[in-house]
C-alpha cells in the first residue's frame, strides 16, 4: 500500500467517517515525521533520565549507602542496575528507531511505535520498582511489569525488522 | 498426646510477607500508568493497533502474576522467639561492612565462626528434616520441615522434663540452629519468655548421623545432662555483644545481640563509628594515602600482643565474669570490646583459681573436668588458657611474642576447620621465630614425616571438645615424668602407642638429655597405648580412642594393638569413648579395605608390621591371636582410674 498524497500528515484521521487503520498499516509520511519527533524525544528524555539514575547510583556507591551496598541487598542493587542499563540501552534504540524510520520510512508502524514506547516504560520501571522493594532475594512486585516490557520490545523489533527493506 | 503450639501470629507474619506495602503498588500504578499513556498517544487513531497492544501487556502481565505470586507466599518470617536486637549503641552487623570490605566479608563467611549460631531454616540447619522417628528414652523426637521454610520439632516438653514433671509431647518451631562444623544442636522456646531449650538430639556433621545430646558430651554414664540454656550457655561465645537481659523474678529473658554468630565486630569492635565516617568518599581515600592507622576501628593485627590475644580469648578462654549480676543482664556487651584486655571484665580461671584462691569465683565444676594436674587445660577451645601459659607467650617480646595470629587467619585460610594463616601453614608458624638450624633438625623424625612436624611434639592433642582429641595450645615437650605424675599423655606416646614410658624416656634421654624418670613397674612394663587407653580415666581414655585411629598412629605402630585395644574401648562404660573407639574402627577399616590382612588375622599372619617377641606382646597385652589377653585385660581394667569425669565444654 502506498501513501495517498491527499491524507493528513498527522496520524490523527481526518474526520470520524474515515475508516480506522489496521494495527499492521504502515504510517504516512507526515505520520512518519510525527513518529520520528516522538522517538527522538523520548529517547534524548530517557537517555537523560536513565543516565541520571546511573549518577545516583555510583553516587550511592560512593556514599557506601546501607540501601544499596550492604549485605541483603543484592538483589536491590542487581535491580537497580538493569533498570539503569535497560532503560539507558531502550532510549538509544528508540533514538535508532527514529533515524531508521527517517531513513526507511515504510518501516513506521504504530504498534511498533507504541510496543517500544511501553517497553521503554515498562522494562525500566518494572526493574527499579521491583529493586526498591526487593524481598531478601526476591524482587518486588514491580517485576511483574518486565515480561510485558519484554514481549513489547520483542514485538516492535519484529515488525521493525519485517518492514525494514529498500524494495 | 501431641500438644500443637502454633504461634498465635504466625499466619498474621505470612500474610504481611505475602502483602506488598503501599508504596510498592502506588509506584507500580504509577509506571503502569505511564506505559499505558504513551501506548494510547501512540496509537491515537489506531484503534486495533491500541487494542492489540493493550491485551498484549495484559495477558503477559498477568501470566507473570500467576507464575511469581505462588513462590512469594513461600517466603516465611524469622520465629518470633530470636533474638532481638542488640540495644548496645555502636553496633552495625556484618551487613555493613560487605559494601567496603567484600573480600573480607567473603573469607570470614566461608568460617565456621560465621554459622555458629543461626536462625534455624532448612538452608541453616544440617541436618535431614524428614520427620524421621528419634527414639530416646522410649519417646519418639522428630525434625521436620513446614510450611516452606520453618523447621518443627515433636520433642517431650523440656521444661516439664526439667522440672521432674510428666512431659507429654509438644511440638514447637526450632528457632537456632548452634554448631555446623562438627556438631549441630536445635532450640526450641521453652515455657519462659525468651527461654530457649535444646531438642535433645544433636546431628553429627561428618558422621551424618543424629545421636541423642547425653551421648555426644563426656559426661558419666550415670549423670543426667545438665539442662543448658541458650541465653545463658551460649549468648557470650556463639554472638556479637549478646545481653541475656535476664529477669530474676520471672526467671524469663529479653535476650538480645548484635549479631548471631561471631561476626566482624566481635573481632573488630563496634563499627558504627568507622562505617559513618567511611561513607566519606574523601576521607575513605584520605585513609588509603594515609600511613597512621585508621582509630575508628580495632585490627588484631596491629594490637599488642596481649591484646591481640584477648580478641580471640574472648571466647577461647575458660574464665567467668568479674560481675556476675551485670552479666546476667548485659553479658559482655559493655564491659568487653575487641582491643581490651580480658581482666577488667572476667576472671580467668585457672587451677589456682578452683583450689580456692582468694577472690576467685566458685566454679560449680572439679577441677579435673577443666585442668590437668600440671594445669594444662584439658577442654578444647579454651586454647586462650593454653596460649599464655606457654613460653612462645611468656617469654616473647614485640612481634615474636606469639599471638593466635601467629598461626591463625580469620581471613585467607584456606582450612575453614584450622584457619591456619597460609603463610603460617606447616612448620612456619614456628619458624618464622625459631630460624636456627637446630629447631629445624632436632626431632630425630624422618623429614616430612608426622614425627618431625614442630606441632606433633610440642602440640599433642591432649585436649579433648566435641568427640575429638584437640591440639594443647600450650607449648611443651615431651615429658615422661609429667606424663607419670598427671596422667597426661605425652606426645611422643600419641603417636607410638605401642611403646612403653620407659621406651620414651629412653629416647628421650638419648636424644635431648631429659633426665630419667621413675617410672612405676606397671607402667614401664606396658605399652602407654594400652595402660593409658585401658587404666586411665575417662578424658584419657576418650584420647587415646581418638589417637588409635588416627593415621600418625598406625603408621607408626600399625593397626592390629590399636584393633584390640579399641574393641574393648567400645564396651567403655562412657557413650562418648564408645563412639570415639567405633569411629576409629571405621578409619582403620576405611584405611585397611584396600590391604590384604584382616583386622582380626593372628598376628603371626599380619606379616613383616607386626613381627613382635613374646616380651612385646605382654608389653602390649595382646595374647598370640592379636587379641587382648585376657589376664592382662583384667589387670589393667583393675588399675583404671574410675573417677567421673566430666569434660566441661
Amino acid at each position: 500500500m502506498s501513501p495517498s498524497p491527499g491524507r493528513p500528515l498527522d496520524l490523527v484521521p481526518p474526520s470520524a467517517s474515515a475508516e480506522p487503520l489496521g494495527p499492521d498499516d504502515p504510517v504516512e509520511p507526515g505520520g512518519v515525521s510525527v513518529l520520528v519527533d516522538r522517538h527522538l524525544r523520548a529517547g534524548w528524555w530517557g537517555l537523560a533520565l536513565f543516565v541520571v539514575l546511573g549518577a545516583a547510583l555510583e553516587l550511592l556507591h560512593a556514599i557506601k549507602s546501607p540501601f544499596y551496598v550492604d549485605a541483603g541487598r543484592e538483589t536491590t542493587r542487581l535491580l537497580l542496575r538493569l533498570a539503569h542499563a535497560h532503560g539507558t540501552l531502550l532510549s538509544i534504540l528508540n533514538i535508532a528507531y527514529a533515524l531508521t524510520l527517517r531513513a526507511r520510512p515504510r518501516a513506521g508502524r504504530a504498534l511498533a511505535s507504541a510496543a517500544l514506547l511501553a517497553s521503554l516504560v515498562l522494562l525500566p520501571g518494572g526493574f527499579l520498582v521491583g529493586g526498591i522493594w526487593a524481598h531478601g532475594g526476591d524482587p518486588g512486585l514491580g517485576v511483574l511489569l518486565v515480561p510485558a516490557g519484554a514481549v513489547a520490545l520483542v514485538v516492535a523489533c519484529v515488525l521493525t525488522a519485517s518492514r525494514t527493506t529498500t524494495r | 498426646m501431641i500438644r500443637r503450639e502454633v504461634p498465635s501470629d504466625a499466619c498474621d507474619r505470612l500474610r504481611a510477607v505475602d502483602t506488598a506495602a503501599p508504596g510498592e503498588i502506588v509506584a507500580c500504578a504509577l509506571v503502569v500508568a505511564a506505559a499505558a499513556g504513551v501506548v494510547v498517544r501512540a496509537t491515537r487513531g489506531r484503534r486495533a493497533a491500541r487494542i492489540a497492544m493493550f491485551a498484549l501487556l495484559t495477558v503477559v502481565t498477568s501470566a507473570a502474576a500467576g507464575f511469581v505470586r505462588p513462590r512469594l507466599r513461600q517466603v516465611t518470617a524469622a520465629p518470633r522467639e530470636k533474638p532481638g536486637p542488640g540495644t548496645v549503641v555502636g553496633y552495625v552487623s556484618s551487613a555493613a561492612c560487605l559494601g567496603c570490605h567484600p573480600g573480607e566479608h567473603a573469607s570470614f563467611a566461608r568460617t565456621f565462626h560465621r554459622t555458629m549460631t543461626q536462625v534455624a531454616s532448612p538452608a541453616t540447619v544440617r541436618a535431614p528434616l524428614d520427620g524421621r522417628p528419634l527414639v530416646l528414652d522410649g519417646r519418639t523426637i522428630r525434625l521436620e520441615q513446614r510450611g516452606g521454610a520453618e523447621v518443627w520439632a515433636t520433642l517431650p516438653d523440656p521444661d516439664a522434663i526439667i522440672e521432674g514433671k510428666r512431659a507429654p509431647d509438644v511440638t514447637r518451631r526450632v528457632v537456632l540452629a548452634t554448631g555446623s562444623h562438627r556438631e549441630q544442636a536445635f532450640w526450641v522456646a521453652g515455657k519462659r519468655s525468651g527461654d530457649l531449650r535444646l531438642v535433645p538430639y544433636v546431628w553429627l556433621i561428618e558422621e551424618q548421623a543424629f545421636v541423642p545430646r547425653r551421648e555426644a558430651f563426656l559426661i558419666p554414664p550415670d549423670e543426667p545432662m545438665p539442662p543448658v540454656r541458650w541465653a545463658s550457655s551460649c549468648i557470650a561465645c556463639h554472638a556479637v555483644a549478646g545481653e541475656p537481659r535476664h529477669d530474676l523474678e520471672s526467671d524469663s529473658f529479653d535476650t538480645r545481640v548484635a549479631e548471631l554468630g561471631v561476626s566482624c565486630e566481635a573481632c573488630h569492635g563496634p563499627g558504627a563509628a568507622h562505617v559513618e565516617r567511611h561513607r566519606d568518599p574523601v576521607a575513605r581515600y584520605a585513609q588509603h594515602a594515609s600511613k597512621s592507622p585508621d582509630t575508628t576501628i580495632i585490627h588484631p593485627g596491629r594490637l599488642p600482643p596481649e591484646r591481640s590475644a584477648a580478641v580471640c580469648g574472648q571466647c577461647h578462654a575458660y574464665a567467668f565474669p568479674r560481675d556476675e549480676m551485670g552479666w546476667w543482664t548485659d553479658g559482655y556487651s559493655r564491659t568487653f570490646r575487641a582491643g581490651d584486655l580480658l581482666e577488667p571484665s572476667r576472671t580467668l580461671i585457672s587451677p589456682a583459681t578452683m583450689a580456692g584462691q582468694a577472690g576467685a569465683p566458685v566454679i560449680d565444676a572439679p577441677a579435673n573436668a577443666i585442668f590437668w594436674p600440671d594445669g594444662a587445660v584439658r577442654v578444647g577451645g579454651r586454647e586462650y588458657n593454653g596460649l599464655i601459659a606457654s613460653p612462645c607467650h611468656e617469654h616473647g617480646k614485640g612481634e615474636r611474642k606469639m599471638t593466635c595470629l601467629s598461626c591463625h587467619s580469620m581471613h585467607g585460610a584456606a582450612d575453614p576447620a584450622g584457619q591456619i594463616a597460609p603463610d603460617r601453614a606447616g612448620d612456619r608458624g614456628c619458624t618464622s621465630c625459631h630460624t636456627d638450624v637446630r629447631s629445624r633438625t632436632h626431632s630425630n623424625h624422618a623429614p616430612g614425616s608426622s614425627g618431625s612436624a614442630c606441632v606433633s611434639c610440642h602440640m599433642p592433642k591432649t585436649s579433648y571438645a566435641l568427640l575429638s582429641a584437640v591440639r594443647s595450645h600450650r607449648i611443651d615437650s615431651p615429658d615422661v615424668a609429667n606424663s607419670v605424675a598427671t596422667g597426661k599423655p605425652n606426645a611422643c606416646n600419641l603417636c607410638h602407642v605401642d611403646r612403653s614410658l620407659a621406651w620414651t624416656a629412653r629416647w628421650l634421654s638419648e636424644w635431648y638429655g631429659a633426665p630419667a624418670p621413675i617410672i612405676p613397674e606397671g607402667r614401664s612394663r606396658t605399652a602407654a597405648g594400652a595402660w593409658d587407653g585401658l587404666a586411665g580415666d575417662a578424658g584419657v581414655r576418650a584420647l587415646i580412642a581418638d589417637a588409635l585411629g588416627s593415621s600418625d598412629a598406625h603408621a607408626a605402630s600399625g593397626t592390629v594393638f590399636a584393633v584390640a585395644v579399641l574393641e574393648e574401648l567400645r564396651r567403655d562404660p562412657y557413650a562418648a569413648v564408645r563412639f570415639i573407639a567405633s569411629r576409629s574402627l571405621s578409619r582403620i577399616a576405611r584405611g585397611a579395605s584396600s590391604a590384604a590382612p584382616t583386622l582380626h588375622r593372628p598376628v603371626s599372619a599380619v606379616g613383616a608390621g607386626f613381627s613382635r617377641t613374646n616380651e612385646e606382646l605382654a608389653a602390649l597385652a595382646l595374647g598370640p591371636d592379636g587379641r587382648l589377653d585376657p589376664a592382662r585385660l583384667r589387670e589393667l581394667l583393675a588399675a583404671r582410674d574410675e573417677r567421673a569425669i566430666t569434660i566441661a565444654e
